[in-house]
């Protein structure tokens, strides 16, 4: 076992061949029934993968009036955001900023904010400043269409989810755009998808995630959604692939759902994301409109950066407050997406 | 592979279908190729040929989208010389698409990365870099950045690696009908001095980089000053403004005495009485021998 003392509150005191009873907070109804399932051996969470999904997620806004100089892209209560904190190697195979413009129409940004990054004191990977949209290294990886209503993101490193094991996902909405959305009356279906360890068989497990009232937001709630119900647990050893969000009885084709944010809590293995929501479509390949597209740069090198144990991956940005466009400011989110060793 | 290096390259031609007479399936077809004789600089093995991109109109247009006009009346195959077509028949031309419409001005040519363009220390890249003087007078821009980056991967150390070069215009140079050309050269695009690179990718910034109506052109060079294609008038290279039609992960190796076809057909539809002005655009890279590649 490893330092990971999310497996223990997960699975407590489990034994070879004995583990699914109590692997739920206790005795639980669903792992007593999983004991007439199981098979002799159980393969062990921590001891099928090496590779675990990691995923990191800053933002931050650039007034130029007041600041037209570069900014560190690092939040003042996540200093560590982008460090490789564990032991292992971190290895970052995309990297990808998404630029907020002020209005839907203003695009400016695509040029006047400039970038640089690096994993310092090891390699600059631009010594110089360099318009963002710059650093695509492919053009296809976003796809969009106009009657698009869902997202799936694709896991960087399949996640194993042990039967009858629960799995968590806290939804919050994205304050940037809630207030442009009337999500009342809608709900949402948050879903993992993969295929069973042993048979490869598909298994899809979906849970409705209630909407929030446009009147009364409670923009800085978010709701946690549970896989553990006798309905949306595994009851197979289960690959999970993707996670996907889908809009319910909405023939509103600019609901927005880039603007939700998810953060899974994943039972085992070392955490993802460190204790940061992602929009949707920051993790997402589908965005919903071309329009869309021109709010991000992809960069996903054919080798991934290794982020060696104590090593920083840093990135500043700056806007150039250019001629007329200097009255307005630019929110920058930059996602980093690899895998971990375990 | 070993032994050989991949040159990325493009190839365009603009034809005009002509008027199908009688709206029937007899109409006159135009056809293009790949002229690979423009290659022959010797030791040419094989072209693979990455797609095939077919743009309603010609090549200085900047509408935003194609097949808005002539959609299902262009029909459509591919093939080799004196050799099969991957189709018997003709069909709409958007049947054969597999790829996904761009959203940046970036082109991969490297299938995956299976066919990079390698440089070694001591070599350089260059581009120049444009605006078409068609798209210019139409723009209000008072100022623009251009650059240039080529991604890659250090061949000694597997990480990525990145050349690139940039320039900023201060002038304003919204309504000069010039060429309005310039050279990118620096330390930046140079080769790293401890071990060759293989390139993968080009890009540069847009300011619309789905909508078209701005276009930077671009004409990269390699180490050996080749231009990547012809002619650095042409626009949407790295962007084409349709779904490009792949031929997969390992491209269509096209033999170099052998040359590519692609046939196309006015179709039997209401519109087939009009005449097309159809671009053709392939991309690829050339595979040469290359004593270097280890």
């Amino acid at each position: 076992m490893t330092e990971s003392n999310r497996y223990m509150t997960f699975s407590p005191g489990s034994e070879p061949g004995e583990y699914a009873s109590g692997a739920v907070n206790g005795e639980d109804a669903m792992a007593l029934a999983e004991k007439h399932l199981r098979m002799k051996k159980i393969p062990h969470g921590l001891g099928v993968t090496n590779k675990f999904p990691w995923w990191r997620s800053i933002h931050q806004t650039f007034d130029p009036t007041a600041n037209t100089q570069r900014a560190f892209l690092e939040r003042t209560d996540i200093q560590n955001n982008f460090a490789n904190l564990s032991d292992k190697t971190v290895y970052i195979e995309e990297v990808r900023i998404q630029l907020i413009p002020p209005a839907w129409d203003y695009l400016p940004h695509q040029i006047y904010t400039w970038v640089r990054m690096g994993i310092p004191p090891r390699r600059q990977i631009f010594e110089d400043w360099v318009p963002w949209s710059l650093i695509n290294t492919e053009s296809d990886r976003l796809f969009y269409d106009t009657e698009l209503d869902n997202y799936a993101i694709k896991l960087p490193a399949p996640y194993f989810l042990q039967r009858a094991h629960l799995f968590r996902v806290d939804v919050e909405y994205d304050s940037d755009v809630f207030g442009e959305l009337n999500y009342n009356n809608y709900g949402f279906m948050l879903g993992l998808h993969g295929y069973g360890q042993r048979d490869h068989e598909p298994i899809d497990i979906m849970k409705v995630v209630k909407g929030w009232d446009r009147y009364d937001p409670q923009t800085y709630d978010y709701q946690s959604i549970i896989f553990d119900d006798d309905k949306d647990r595994p009851l197979r050893d289960a690959w999970i692939t993707h996670i996907s969000l889908g809009a319910i009885n909405s023939d509103d084709t600019d609901a927005a759902l880039q603007g939700i944010m998810i953060r899974p809590i994943a039972p085992e293995g070392p955490l993802w994301h460190h204790n940061e929501f992602f929009r949707i479509d920051q993790l997402s390949e589908q965005i919903g409109s071309a329009y869309d597209a021109r709010d991000y740069a992809i960069h996903r090198p054919k080798v991934p950066y290794r982020l060696e144990p104590g090593e920083k991956f840093q990135i500043e940005m700056f806007n150039m407050a250019y001629g007329d466009y200097a009255e307005y400011s630019v929110t920058a989110k930059v996602t980093l997406i690899g895998t971990q060793e375990v | 592979m070993k032994g050989f290096n991949y040159l990325p390259f493009a190839r365009r031609e603009v034809l005009t279908l002509p008027v199908n007479q009688d709206g029937g399936d007899t109409g006159a077809a135009g056809t293009v190729t790949t002229k690979l004789n423009f290659l022959s600089t010797g030791g040419i093995r094989n072209a693979i040929i990455e797609d095939v991109i077919i743009y309603e109109g010609d090549d200085t247009t900047t509408s935003p989208r194609s097949y808005t006009t002539f959609g299902n009346t262009i029909l459509a195959r591919f093939g080799v010389d004196g050799k099969n077509f991957l189709t018997e028949h003709l069909y709409d031309y958007r049947t054969f698409t597999d790829k996904h419409c761009p959203t940046a001005a970036c082109w991969d040519w490297s299938m995956g990365g299976r066919y990079p363009y390698r440089i070694f220390p001591g070599e350089a890249m260059k581009a120049y870099l444009g605006r078409c003087p068609s798209v210019k007078n139409d723009q209000s821009v008072t100022s623009d950045i251009r650059a240039v980056m080529f991604s890659g991967v250090h061949v000694n150390n597997l990480e990525p690696y990145m050349l690139y070069q940039m320039h900023k215009e201060d002038e304003q140079n919204d309504n000069a009908n010039t060429e309005d050309l310039i050279l990118l050269t620096s330390r930046h695009l140079t080769c790293a001095k401890d071990s060759p690179i293989d390139l993968y990718s080009v890009s540069v910034p847009e300011w619309y980089s789905n909508l078209g109506d701005y276009s930077i052109y671009v004409q990269p060079l390699d180490a050996n000053d080749r231009p990547f294609w012809p002619d650095r008038y042409w626009a949407h290279i790295l962007d084409p403004q349709i779904s490009p039609i792949g031929f997969g992960e390992a491209g269509f190796k096209v033999p170099a005495d052998e040359t590519f076809i692609v046939e196309l057909q006015n179709g039997n539809l209401a519109l087939a009485g009009y005449e097309q002005t159809i671009t053709v655009t392939i991309r690829g890279v050339i595979e040469v021998r290359d004593d270097r590649v280890k």
